[in-house]
């Protein structure tokens, strides 16, 4: 019967560390790139503008149906992106079309006749945008994009695969050098799950704080 | 909230004081069962590869197939990785991984290694047209790529302490890495770097800096397992089985001491009453497992 030993945890808990330390990055960079572009594509989507809408359709059917390992390795090893930019690229470009989506729902779930009458009154699109539509959208869209940003976390971990020295890195390394996978892959497991509720318990505050809850 | 993080404490400490054991040896099982689960690696040609046409290939294979003659079972391949390989391993789902692990103090704190069967010399490979010097690539501002758990890592560190490394899950992303200027040199063995300078772009060093023994590797304190595999080893060592294989894949004869400090076990040829299967070889079974189909072998 094989003991466990948890000591290797703290014999590697630099290693660990630093490991979470590019997770956190990379999982913010991923929040704020695929929030943005998300939140764009998802407007664009709502214009009355045929090309706009056509092309927010194919950007989220494209890349939504497109596995982010594969978006991965074309960036990185097709077109030779060095490897933080293309595993940041690959992480916003897979993120950013289910953040589009979970917008537009939260735009058509706003009544049509405030944006008619907005228009009507002689604001721009643009204005539309941002003082009637997002600001409610984002309210509506809270408990979606919460989900949309516990993915970017998991989803994070594969940028290990191009030698990114993130957690799910650092595990695999303790794992190969002491063969201890077990106890390597239950810190992991545990400092993800921290990860994803810390990002829950964010989430829920700012909700509280828009006054949607 | 509270209660989920409670089950989940729960669920761990459980699972602390020990992962469960084996108290049958591997060689009971693999006997009841009929086959032995051998675990392969893909990514390690000439050691461990699969061909277009999906068949297992390589000396490692041979191997095992080999012994699963010797053994009176029939054989099933499964493919293993730098990751997976300790834990298939421990939870049973493969009864020995015949493949290129080099045996460390560490890693034997937690599994059991042979004889060594295969003895690889590290060398370097770097982009064409740069030097293959290793004075050039031991200084902080260069970047070494290797696969994760890559032996020759360790060894390396050793020559240069402030080595910069990116490791990688498979062999051929770090030689794309490589061509894509992502590293400046790539440590791994010579047989492989051999098979991978084939595909152009690159050059290999020609003075080997560093030696990599690999065993086959079993479960903990599975010591009849464990024997019998040295046993086999040995046996065919004697008979020349060994090292014509090394020839068939590796193009050279053996060039390490093998057995327990170059003596191999006196009597090993004798086959013991108990814990010892050694069944005949059926008609032609060597002229097929030395020739280039001997995946067909595969039952």
């Amino acid at each position: 019967m094989r003991a466990l030993d948890w000591s290797i945890l703290w014999q590697y808990r630099d290693a660990l560390l630093s490991g979470l330390l590019t997770t956190l990055w990379v999982s913010a960079v991923g929040v704020v790139t695929s929030t943005a572009a998300g939140v764009l594509v998802g407007c664009l989507g709502a214009l009355p503008l045929r090309l706009a809408r056509r092309f927010a359709g194919t950007y989220t059917g494209f890349l939504r149906n497109l596995p982010m390992i594969v978006k991965l390795f074309f960036l990185y090893f097709v077109l030779g992106l060095p490897a933080f930019p293309a595993a940041l690229l690959a992480l916003m470009l897979h993120q950013s079309a289910y953040i589009a989506d979970v917008v537009s729902a939260g735009i058509r779930s706003v009544s049509r006749g405030q944006i008619d009458a907005a228009l009507s009154l002689g604001l721009k699109w643009q204005q539309v945008f941002r003082l009637i539509l997002l600001p409610q959208v984002l309210r509506i869209v809270m408990p979606p994009l919460t989900t949309q940003y516990v993915a970017v976390v998991k989803n994070s971990s594969v940028a290990s695969l191009i030698a990114i020295p993130d957690l799910t890195y650092e595990t695999q390394g303790i794992n190969v050098e002491t063969f201890r996978g077990f106890e390597a892959a239950t810190a992991a497991t545990a400092l993800y799950v921290v990860i994803a509720l810390a990002v829950i318990g964010g989430m829920s505050a700012l909700a509280s704080r828009l006054g949607t809850r | 909230m509270r209660r989920t993080l409670v089950a989940l404490c729960g669920t761990l400490a459980a699972l602390l004081p020990a992962l469960p054991g084996h108290a049958e040896s591997t060689l009971q099982t693999v006997l009841k069962r009929g086959q032995l689960i051998a675990g392969i690696t893909a990514d390690s040609p000439p050691s461990g590869y699969v061909d277009a046409e999906g068949h297992i290939m390589g000396y490692c294979s041979d191997v095992a197939r080999y012994l699963s003659r010797r053994l009176g079972v029939t054989l099933q391949f499964v493919q293993v990785t730098a990751s997976s390989r300790v834990p298939l391993l421990q939870t049973g789902r493969i009864d020995a991984e015949i493949a290129v692990t080099t045996p460390n103090k560490v890693r034997n704190e937690v599994v059991d290694f042979t004889l060594t069967y295969i003895m690889d010399n590290g060398v370097l490979v770097v982009r064409q047209g740069d030097s293959t010097d290793l004075k050039n690539y031991t200084n902080a501002d260069k970047v070494i790529g290797a696969t994760q758990g890559n032996g020759f890592v360790d060894r390396w560190k050793l020559l240069s302490p402030q080595a910069k490394f990116k490791l990688f899950q498979d062999e051929g992303d770090v030689v794309v890495a490589l061509k894509n200027k992502e590293v400046d040199a790539y440590i791994t063995g010579s047989f492989l770097a051999a098979r991978f300078a084939k595909s152009g772009g690159i050059e290999v060093s020609k003075t080997p800096w560093a030696s990599s023994p690999d065993a086959i590797m079993v479960r903990e304190d599975d010591s009849k397992w464990r024997k019998w595999l040295d046993w086999g080893l040995e046996r065919m060592w004697v008979e020349g089985t060994l090292q014509k294989l090394y020839l068939k894949w590796y193009g050279i004869e053996p060039d390490f001491p093998f057995g327990d400090a170059g003596v191999i076990q006196p009597r090993v040829a004798e086959i013991g009453k108990t814990d010892d299967p050694w069944h005949d070889l059926p008609a032609g079974f060597m002229d097929k497992l030395l020739g280039a189909k001997s995946y067909e072998l595969d039952q």
